[in-house]
């Protein structure tokens, strides 16, 4: 009698000439979980400053509504910095490219976005290295299926290609996907790539990298995109609040959240956008909604459950981040990591100098060592 | 047995033989052919003398260098072992010892070192010297470097792991000195 034969293994051959829009995802977590974090987090404290309900990072694109919404927002024509930063991401690419092109690299997106980006990357890279992975993470199935979708228009091959649902900002999803990750590709390098500015919708930013830190062996790299900003004021603060607040598709994306997961009924009026500078080298914009209509106001919980929200309470929405160099090195510093490149450009869609702009970094494990050779490496080689 | 060893033994050999023959002289004078032996011997050995006298100074020149160079390679490598270069130095800017190569410079420039019998050893002392000033050329980058107002921790953390690295051009150049040092020849 022969062996039963894996169906994963019969999946590839399978699937190789259907015309269906299958798609393939591993996921990683037990949704009920998140539904039950996602209703967790809305029952927080009151407060007026956006910091006791919330929707928290990877929930904002959650489930087939927001992520309709967002994919509205980024073809917005009036969304000027998603289009600014599509831009400059392909200028900052082809001067980090040349750290990551020869080294067999495997590509792992955090949070994969319109997938635009990493259709640039995988396909650069696959031009070394034929037998590379593809493997986009995401916490949202619906993100993973649009995401992956230019790529797979580029021709990268389907059977290369590994979609994981999975909240990548717990620690222990993390080790989980660290550890898959080291069994799928051995000791072949890894990229992996937060762009889009990903970092900055998290709380603490700092827990985040760290975690991602984690999941590093010395022979992989991280590429990091983020927004930057060259001045720290209150007004540069109110500005970059302004930047968000300008475009309806993107409000509608970040309330989509609330619209889909909760009863509230979402007055546009309500959705403030408030700029701030955070520990004196970056601007955190919050955008919140704030029960200014006078009265208490309840609201249905997916679990049906109701909420009171007092006059005054909010509830945060999404957090987005501007940072400066000094930021930016205190965080690499402190995750220990080391810029192997680092470019930076101003936005140039304004009549005026502006201060906003982006930052590619390509960093490397601090343990890495004879991987990244650095400025003191080539001066103390023999 | 080396040249001024034979001369030597040659010369102090033929002084005694005059003086022997000398003695003899004083107590039998009626052989007239006594004075030319004398005479003759002490004039060879007058002149061997010279050849002595010169080949000593020599010895005495290379002595002195070879241990000059000797001294300057000890303090080298007690420099190379200064807490500064000490792996367990805290990874802050600093100003560096250099090596130093005065004594090797005039060991190369007296010629106190002999044609063919130091030929190798002089060879050694030429690449030292270029290994010496690459090294303390690197020293300058490192200190331009982390002197520069825009390095962080981690890059300077990385010019004290490269300066430590196996691999370094730290432990190529205290591996030449000790190749060295036990080349040199004893004194």
């Amino acid at each position: 009698m022969t062996e039963p034969v894996p169906v994963i293994r019969k999946l590839e051959h399978a699937l190789a000439d259907d015309d269906f829009a299958w798609s393939l995802v591993l996921t990683g977590e037990d949704q009920t979980d998140k539904l039950a974090t996602l209703t967790g987090d809305l029952r927080g404290p009151f407060s007026t400053t956006g910091d006791g309900k919330q929707i928290t990072s990877g929930f904002s694109y959650w489930g087939i509504g927001p992520t309709i919404a967002w994919a509205n927002a980024t073809n917005d024509p009036f969304y000027l910095v998603m289009k600014a930063g599509a831009e400059s991401f392909q200028r900052h690419w082809r001067k980090v490219r040349p750290h990551v092109e020869n080294g067999g690299f495997h590509v792992v997106s955090l949070g994969v976005g319109t997938g635009v980006k990493d259709r640039t990357i995988v396909s650069d890279l696959r031009r070394q290295n034929r037998n590379m992975y593809y493997i986009p993470v995401d916490m949202s199935s619906e993100m993973l299926r649009m995401g992956t979708q230019p790529v797979r228009d580029a021709r990268f091959p389907v059977a290369q290609v590994l979609p994981v649902q999975l909240d990548f900002s717990i620690a222990d999803n993390m080790e989980e996907l660290a550890e898959m990750l080291a069994r799928l590709v051995g000791d072949e390098p890894i990229l992996f790539t937060l762009t889009g500015n990903t970092l900055a919708n998290f709380d603490s930013d700092e827990e985040l990298l760290g975690t991602l830190t984690q999941g590093l062996r010395a022979q992989d790299r991280l590429l990091l995109e983020v927004a930057s900003t060259t001045r720290l004021d209150q007004e540069t603060a109110d500005a970059a609040a302004d930047e968000y607040h300008q475009t309806r598709a993107f409000a509608e994306f970040v309330t989509s959240a609330l619209r889909y997961n909760t009863d509230l009924k979402i007055n546009n009026e309500l959705v403030k956008f408030v700029g701030e500078v955070e520990d004196d080298d970056a601007l955190l914009v919050k955008i919140l909604w704030q029960n200014d209509t006078g009265d208490e106001v309840r609201m249905e919980l997916p679990d049906h459950t109701e909420v009171v929200l007092p006059i005054g309470d909010t509830i945060r929405l999404y957090t987005t981040r501007k940072y400066s160099t000094t930021r930016l090195k205190r965080l690499t510093e402190a995750c220990k990591l080391t810029p192997v490149e680092a470019i930076q450009s101003q936005f140039r869609y304004t009549r005026r100098p502006n201060p906003f702009g982006l930052e590619l970094l390509l960093l490397a494990p601090e343990a890495a060592g004879e991987g990244a050779r650095s400025l003191a490496d080539d001066i103390w080689a023999t | 047995m080396n040249r001024r060893a034979v001369v030597s033994v040659v010369t102090y050999g033929l002084l005694a033989l005059a003086f022997v023959l000398g003695v003899i002289w004083f107590f039998w004078p009626e052989n007239s052919r006594w004075e030319p032996a004398v005479n003759s011997l002490t004039l060879v050995a007058g002149l061997t003398g010279i050849f002595v006298e010169r080949l000593t100074a020599e010895a005495e020149r290379r002595t002195e260098v070879l241990r000059s160079v000797a001294d300057e390679l000890h303090e080298n490598t007690r420099l190379l072992n200064d807490d500064r270069f000490s792996p367990d130095a805290p990874t802050a800017r600093q100003v560096y010892p250099r090596l130093v190569v005065s004594a090797v410079d005039l060991a190369l420039v007296s010629g106190a070192l002999g044609l063919r019998r130091d030929a190798e050893l002089v060879g050694q002392l030429h690449r030292w010297r270029d290994t010496v000033h690459l090294f303390n050329r690197r020293l300058d980058l490192t200190e331009i470097s982390t002197f520069s107002n825009t390095i962080s921790a981690a890059e300077l953390a990385a010019f004290h792991r490269a300066l430590h690295r196996e691999n370094s051009y730290f432990a190529a150049t205290r591996e030449k000195l000790d190749k060295l040092l036990g080349a040199l020849p004893g004194l």
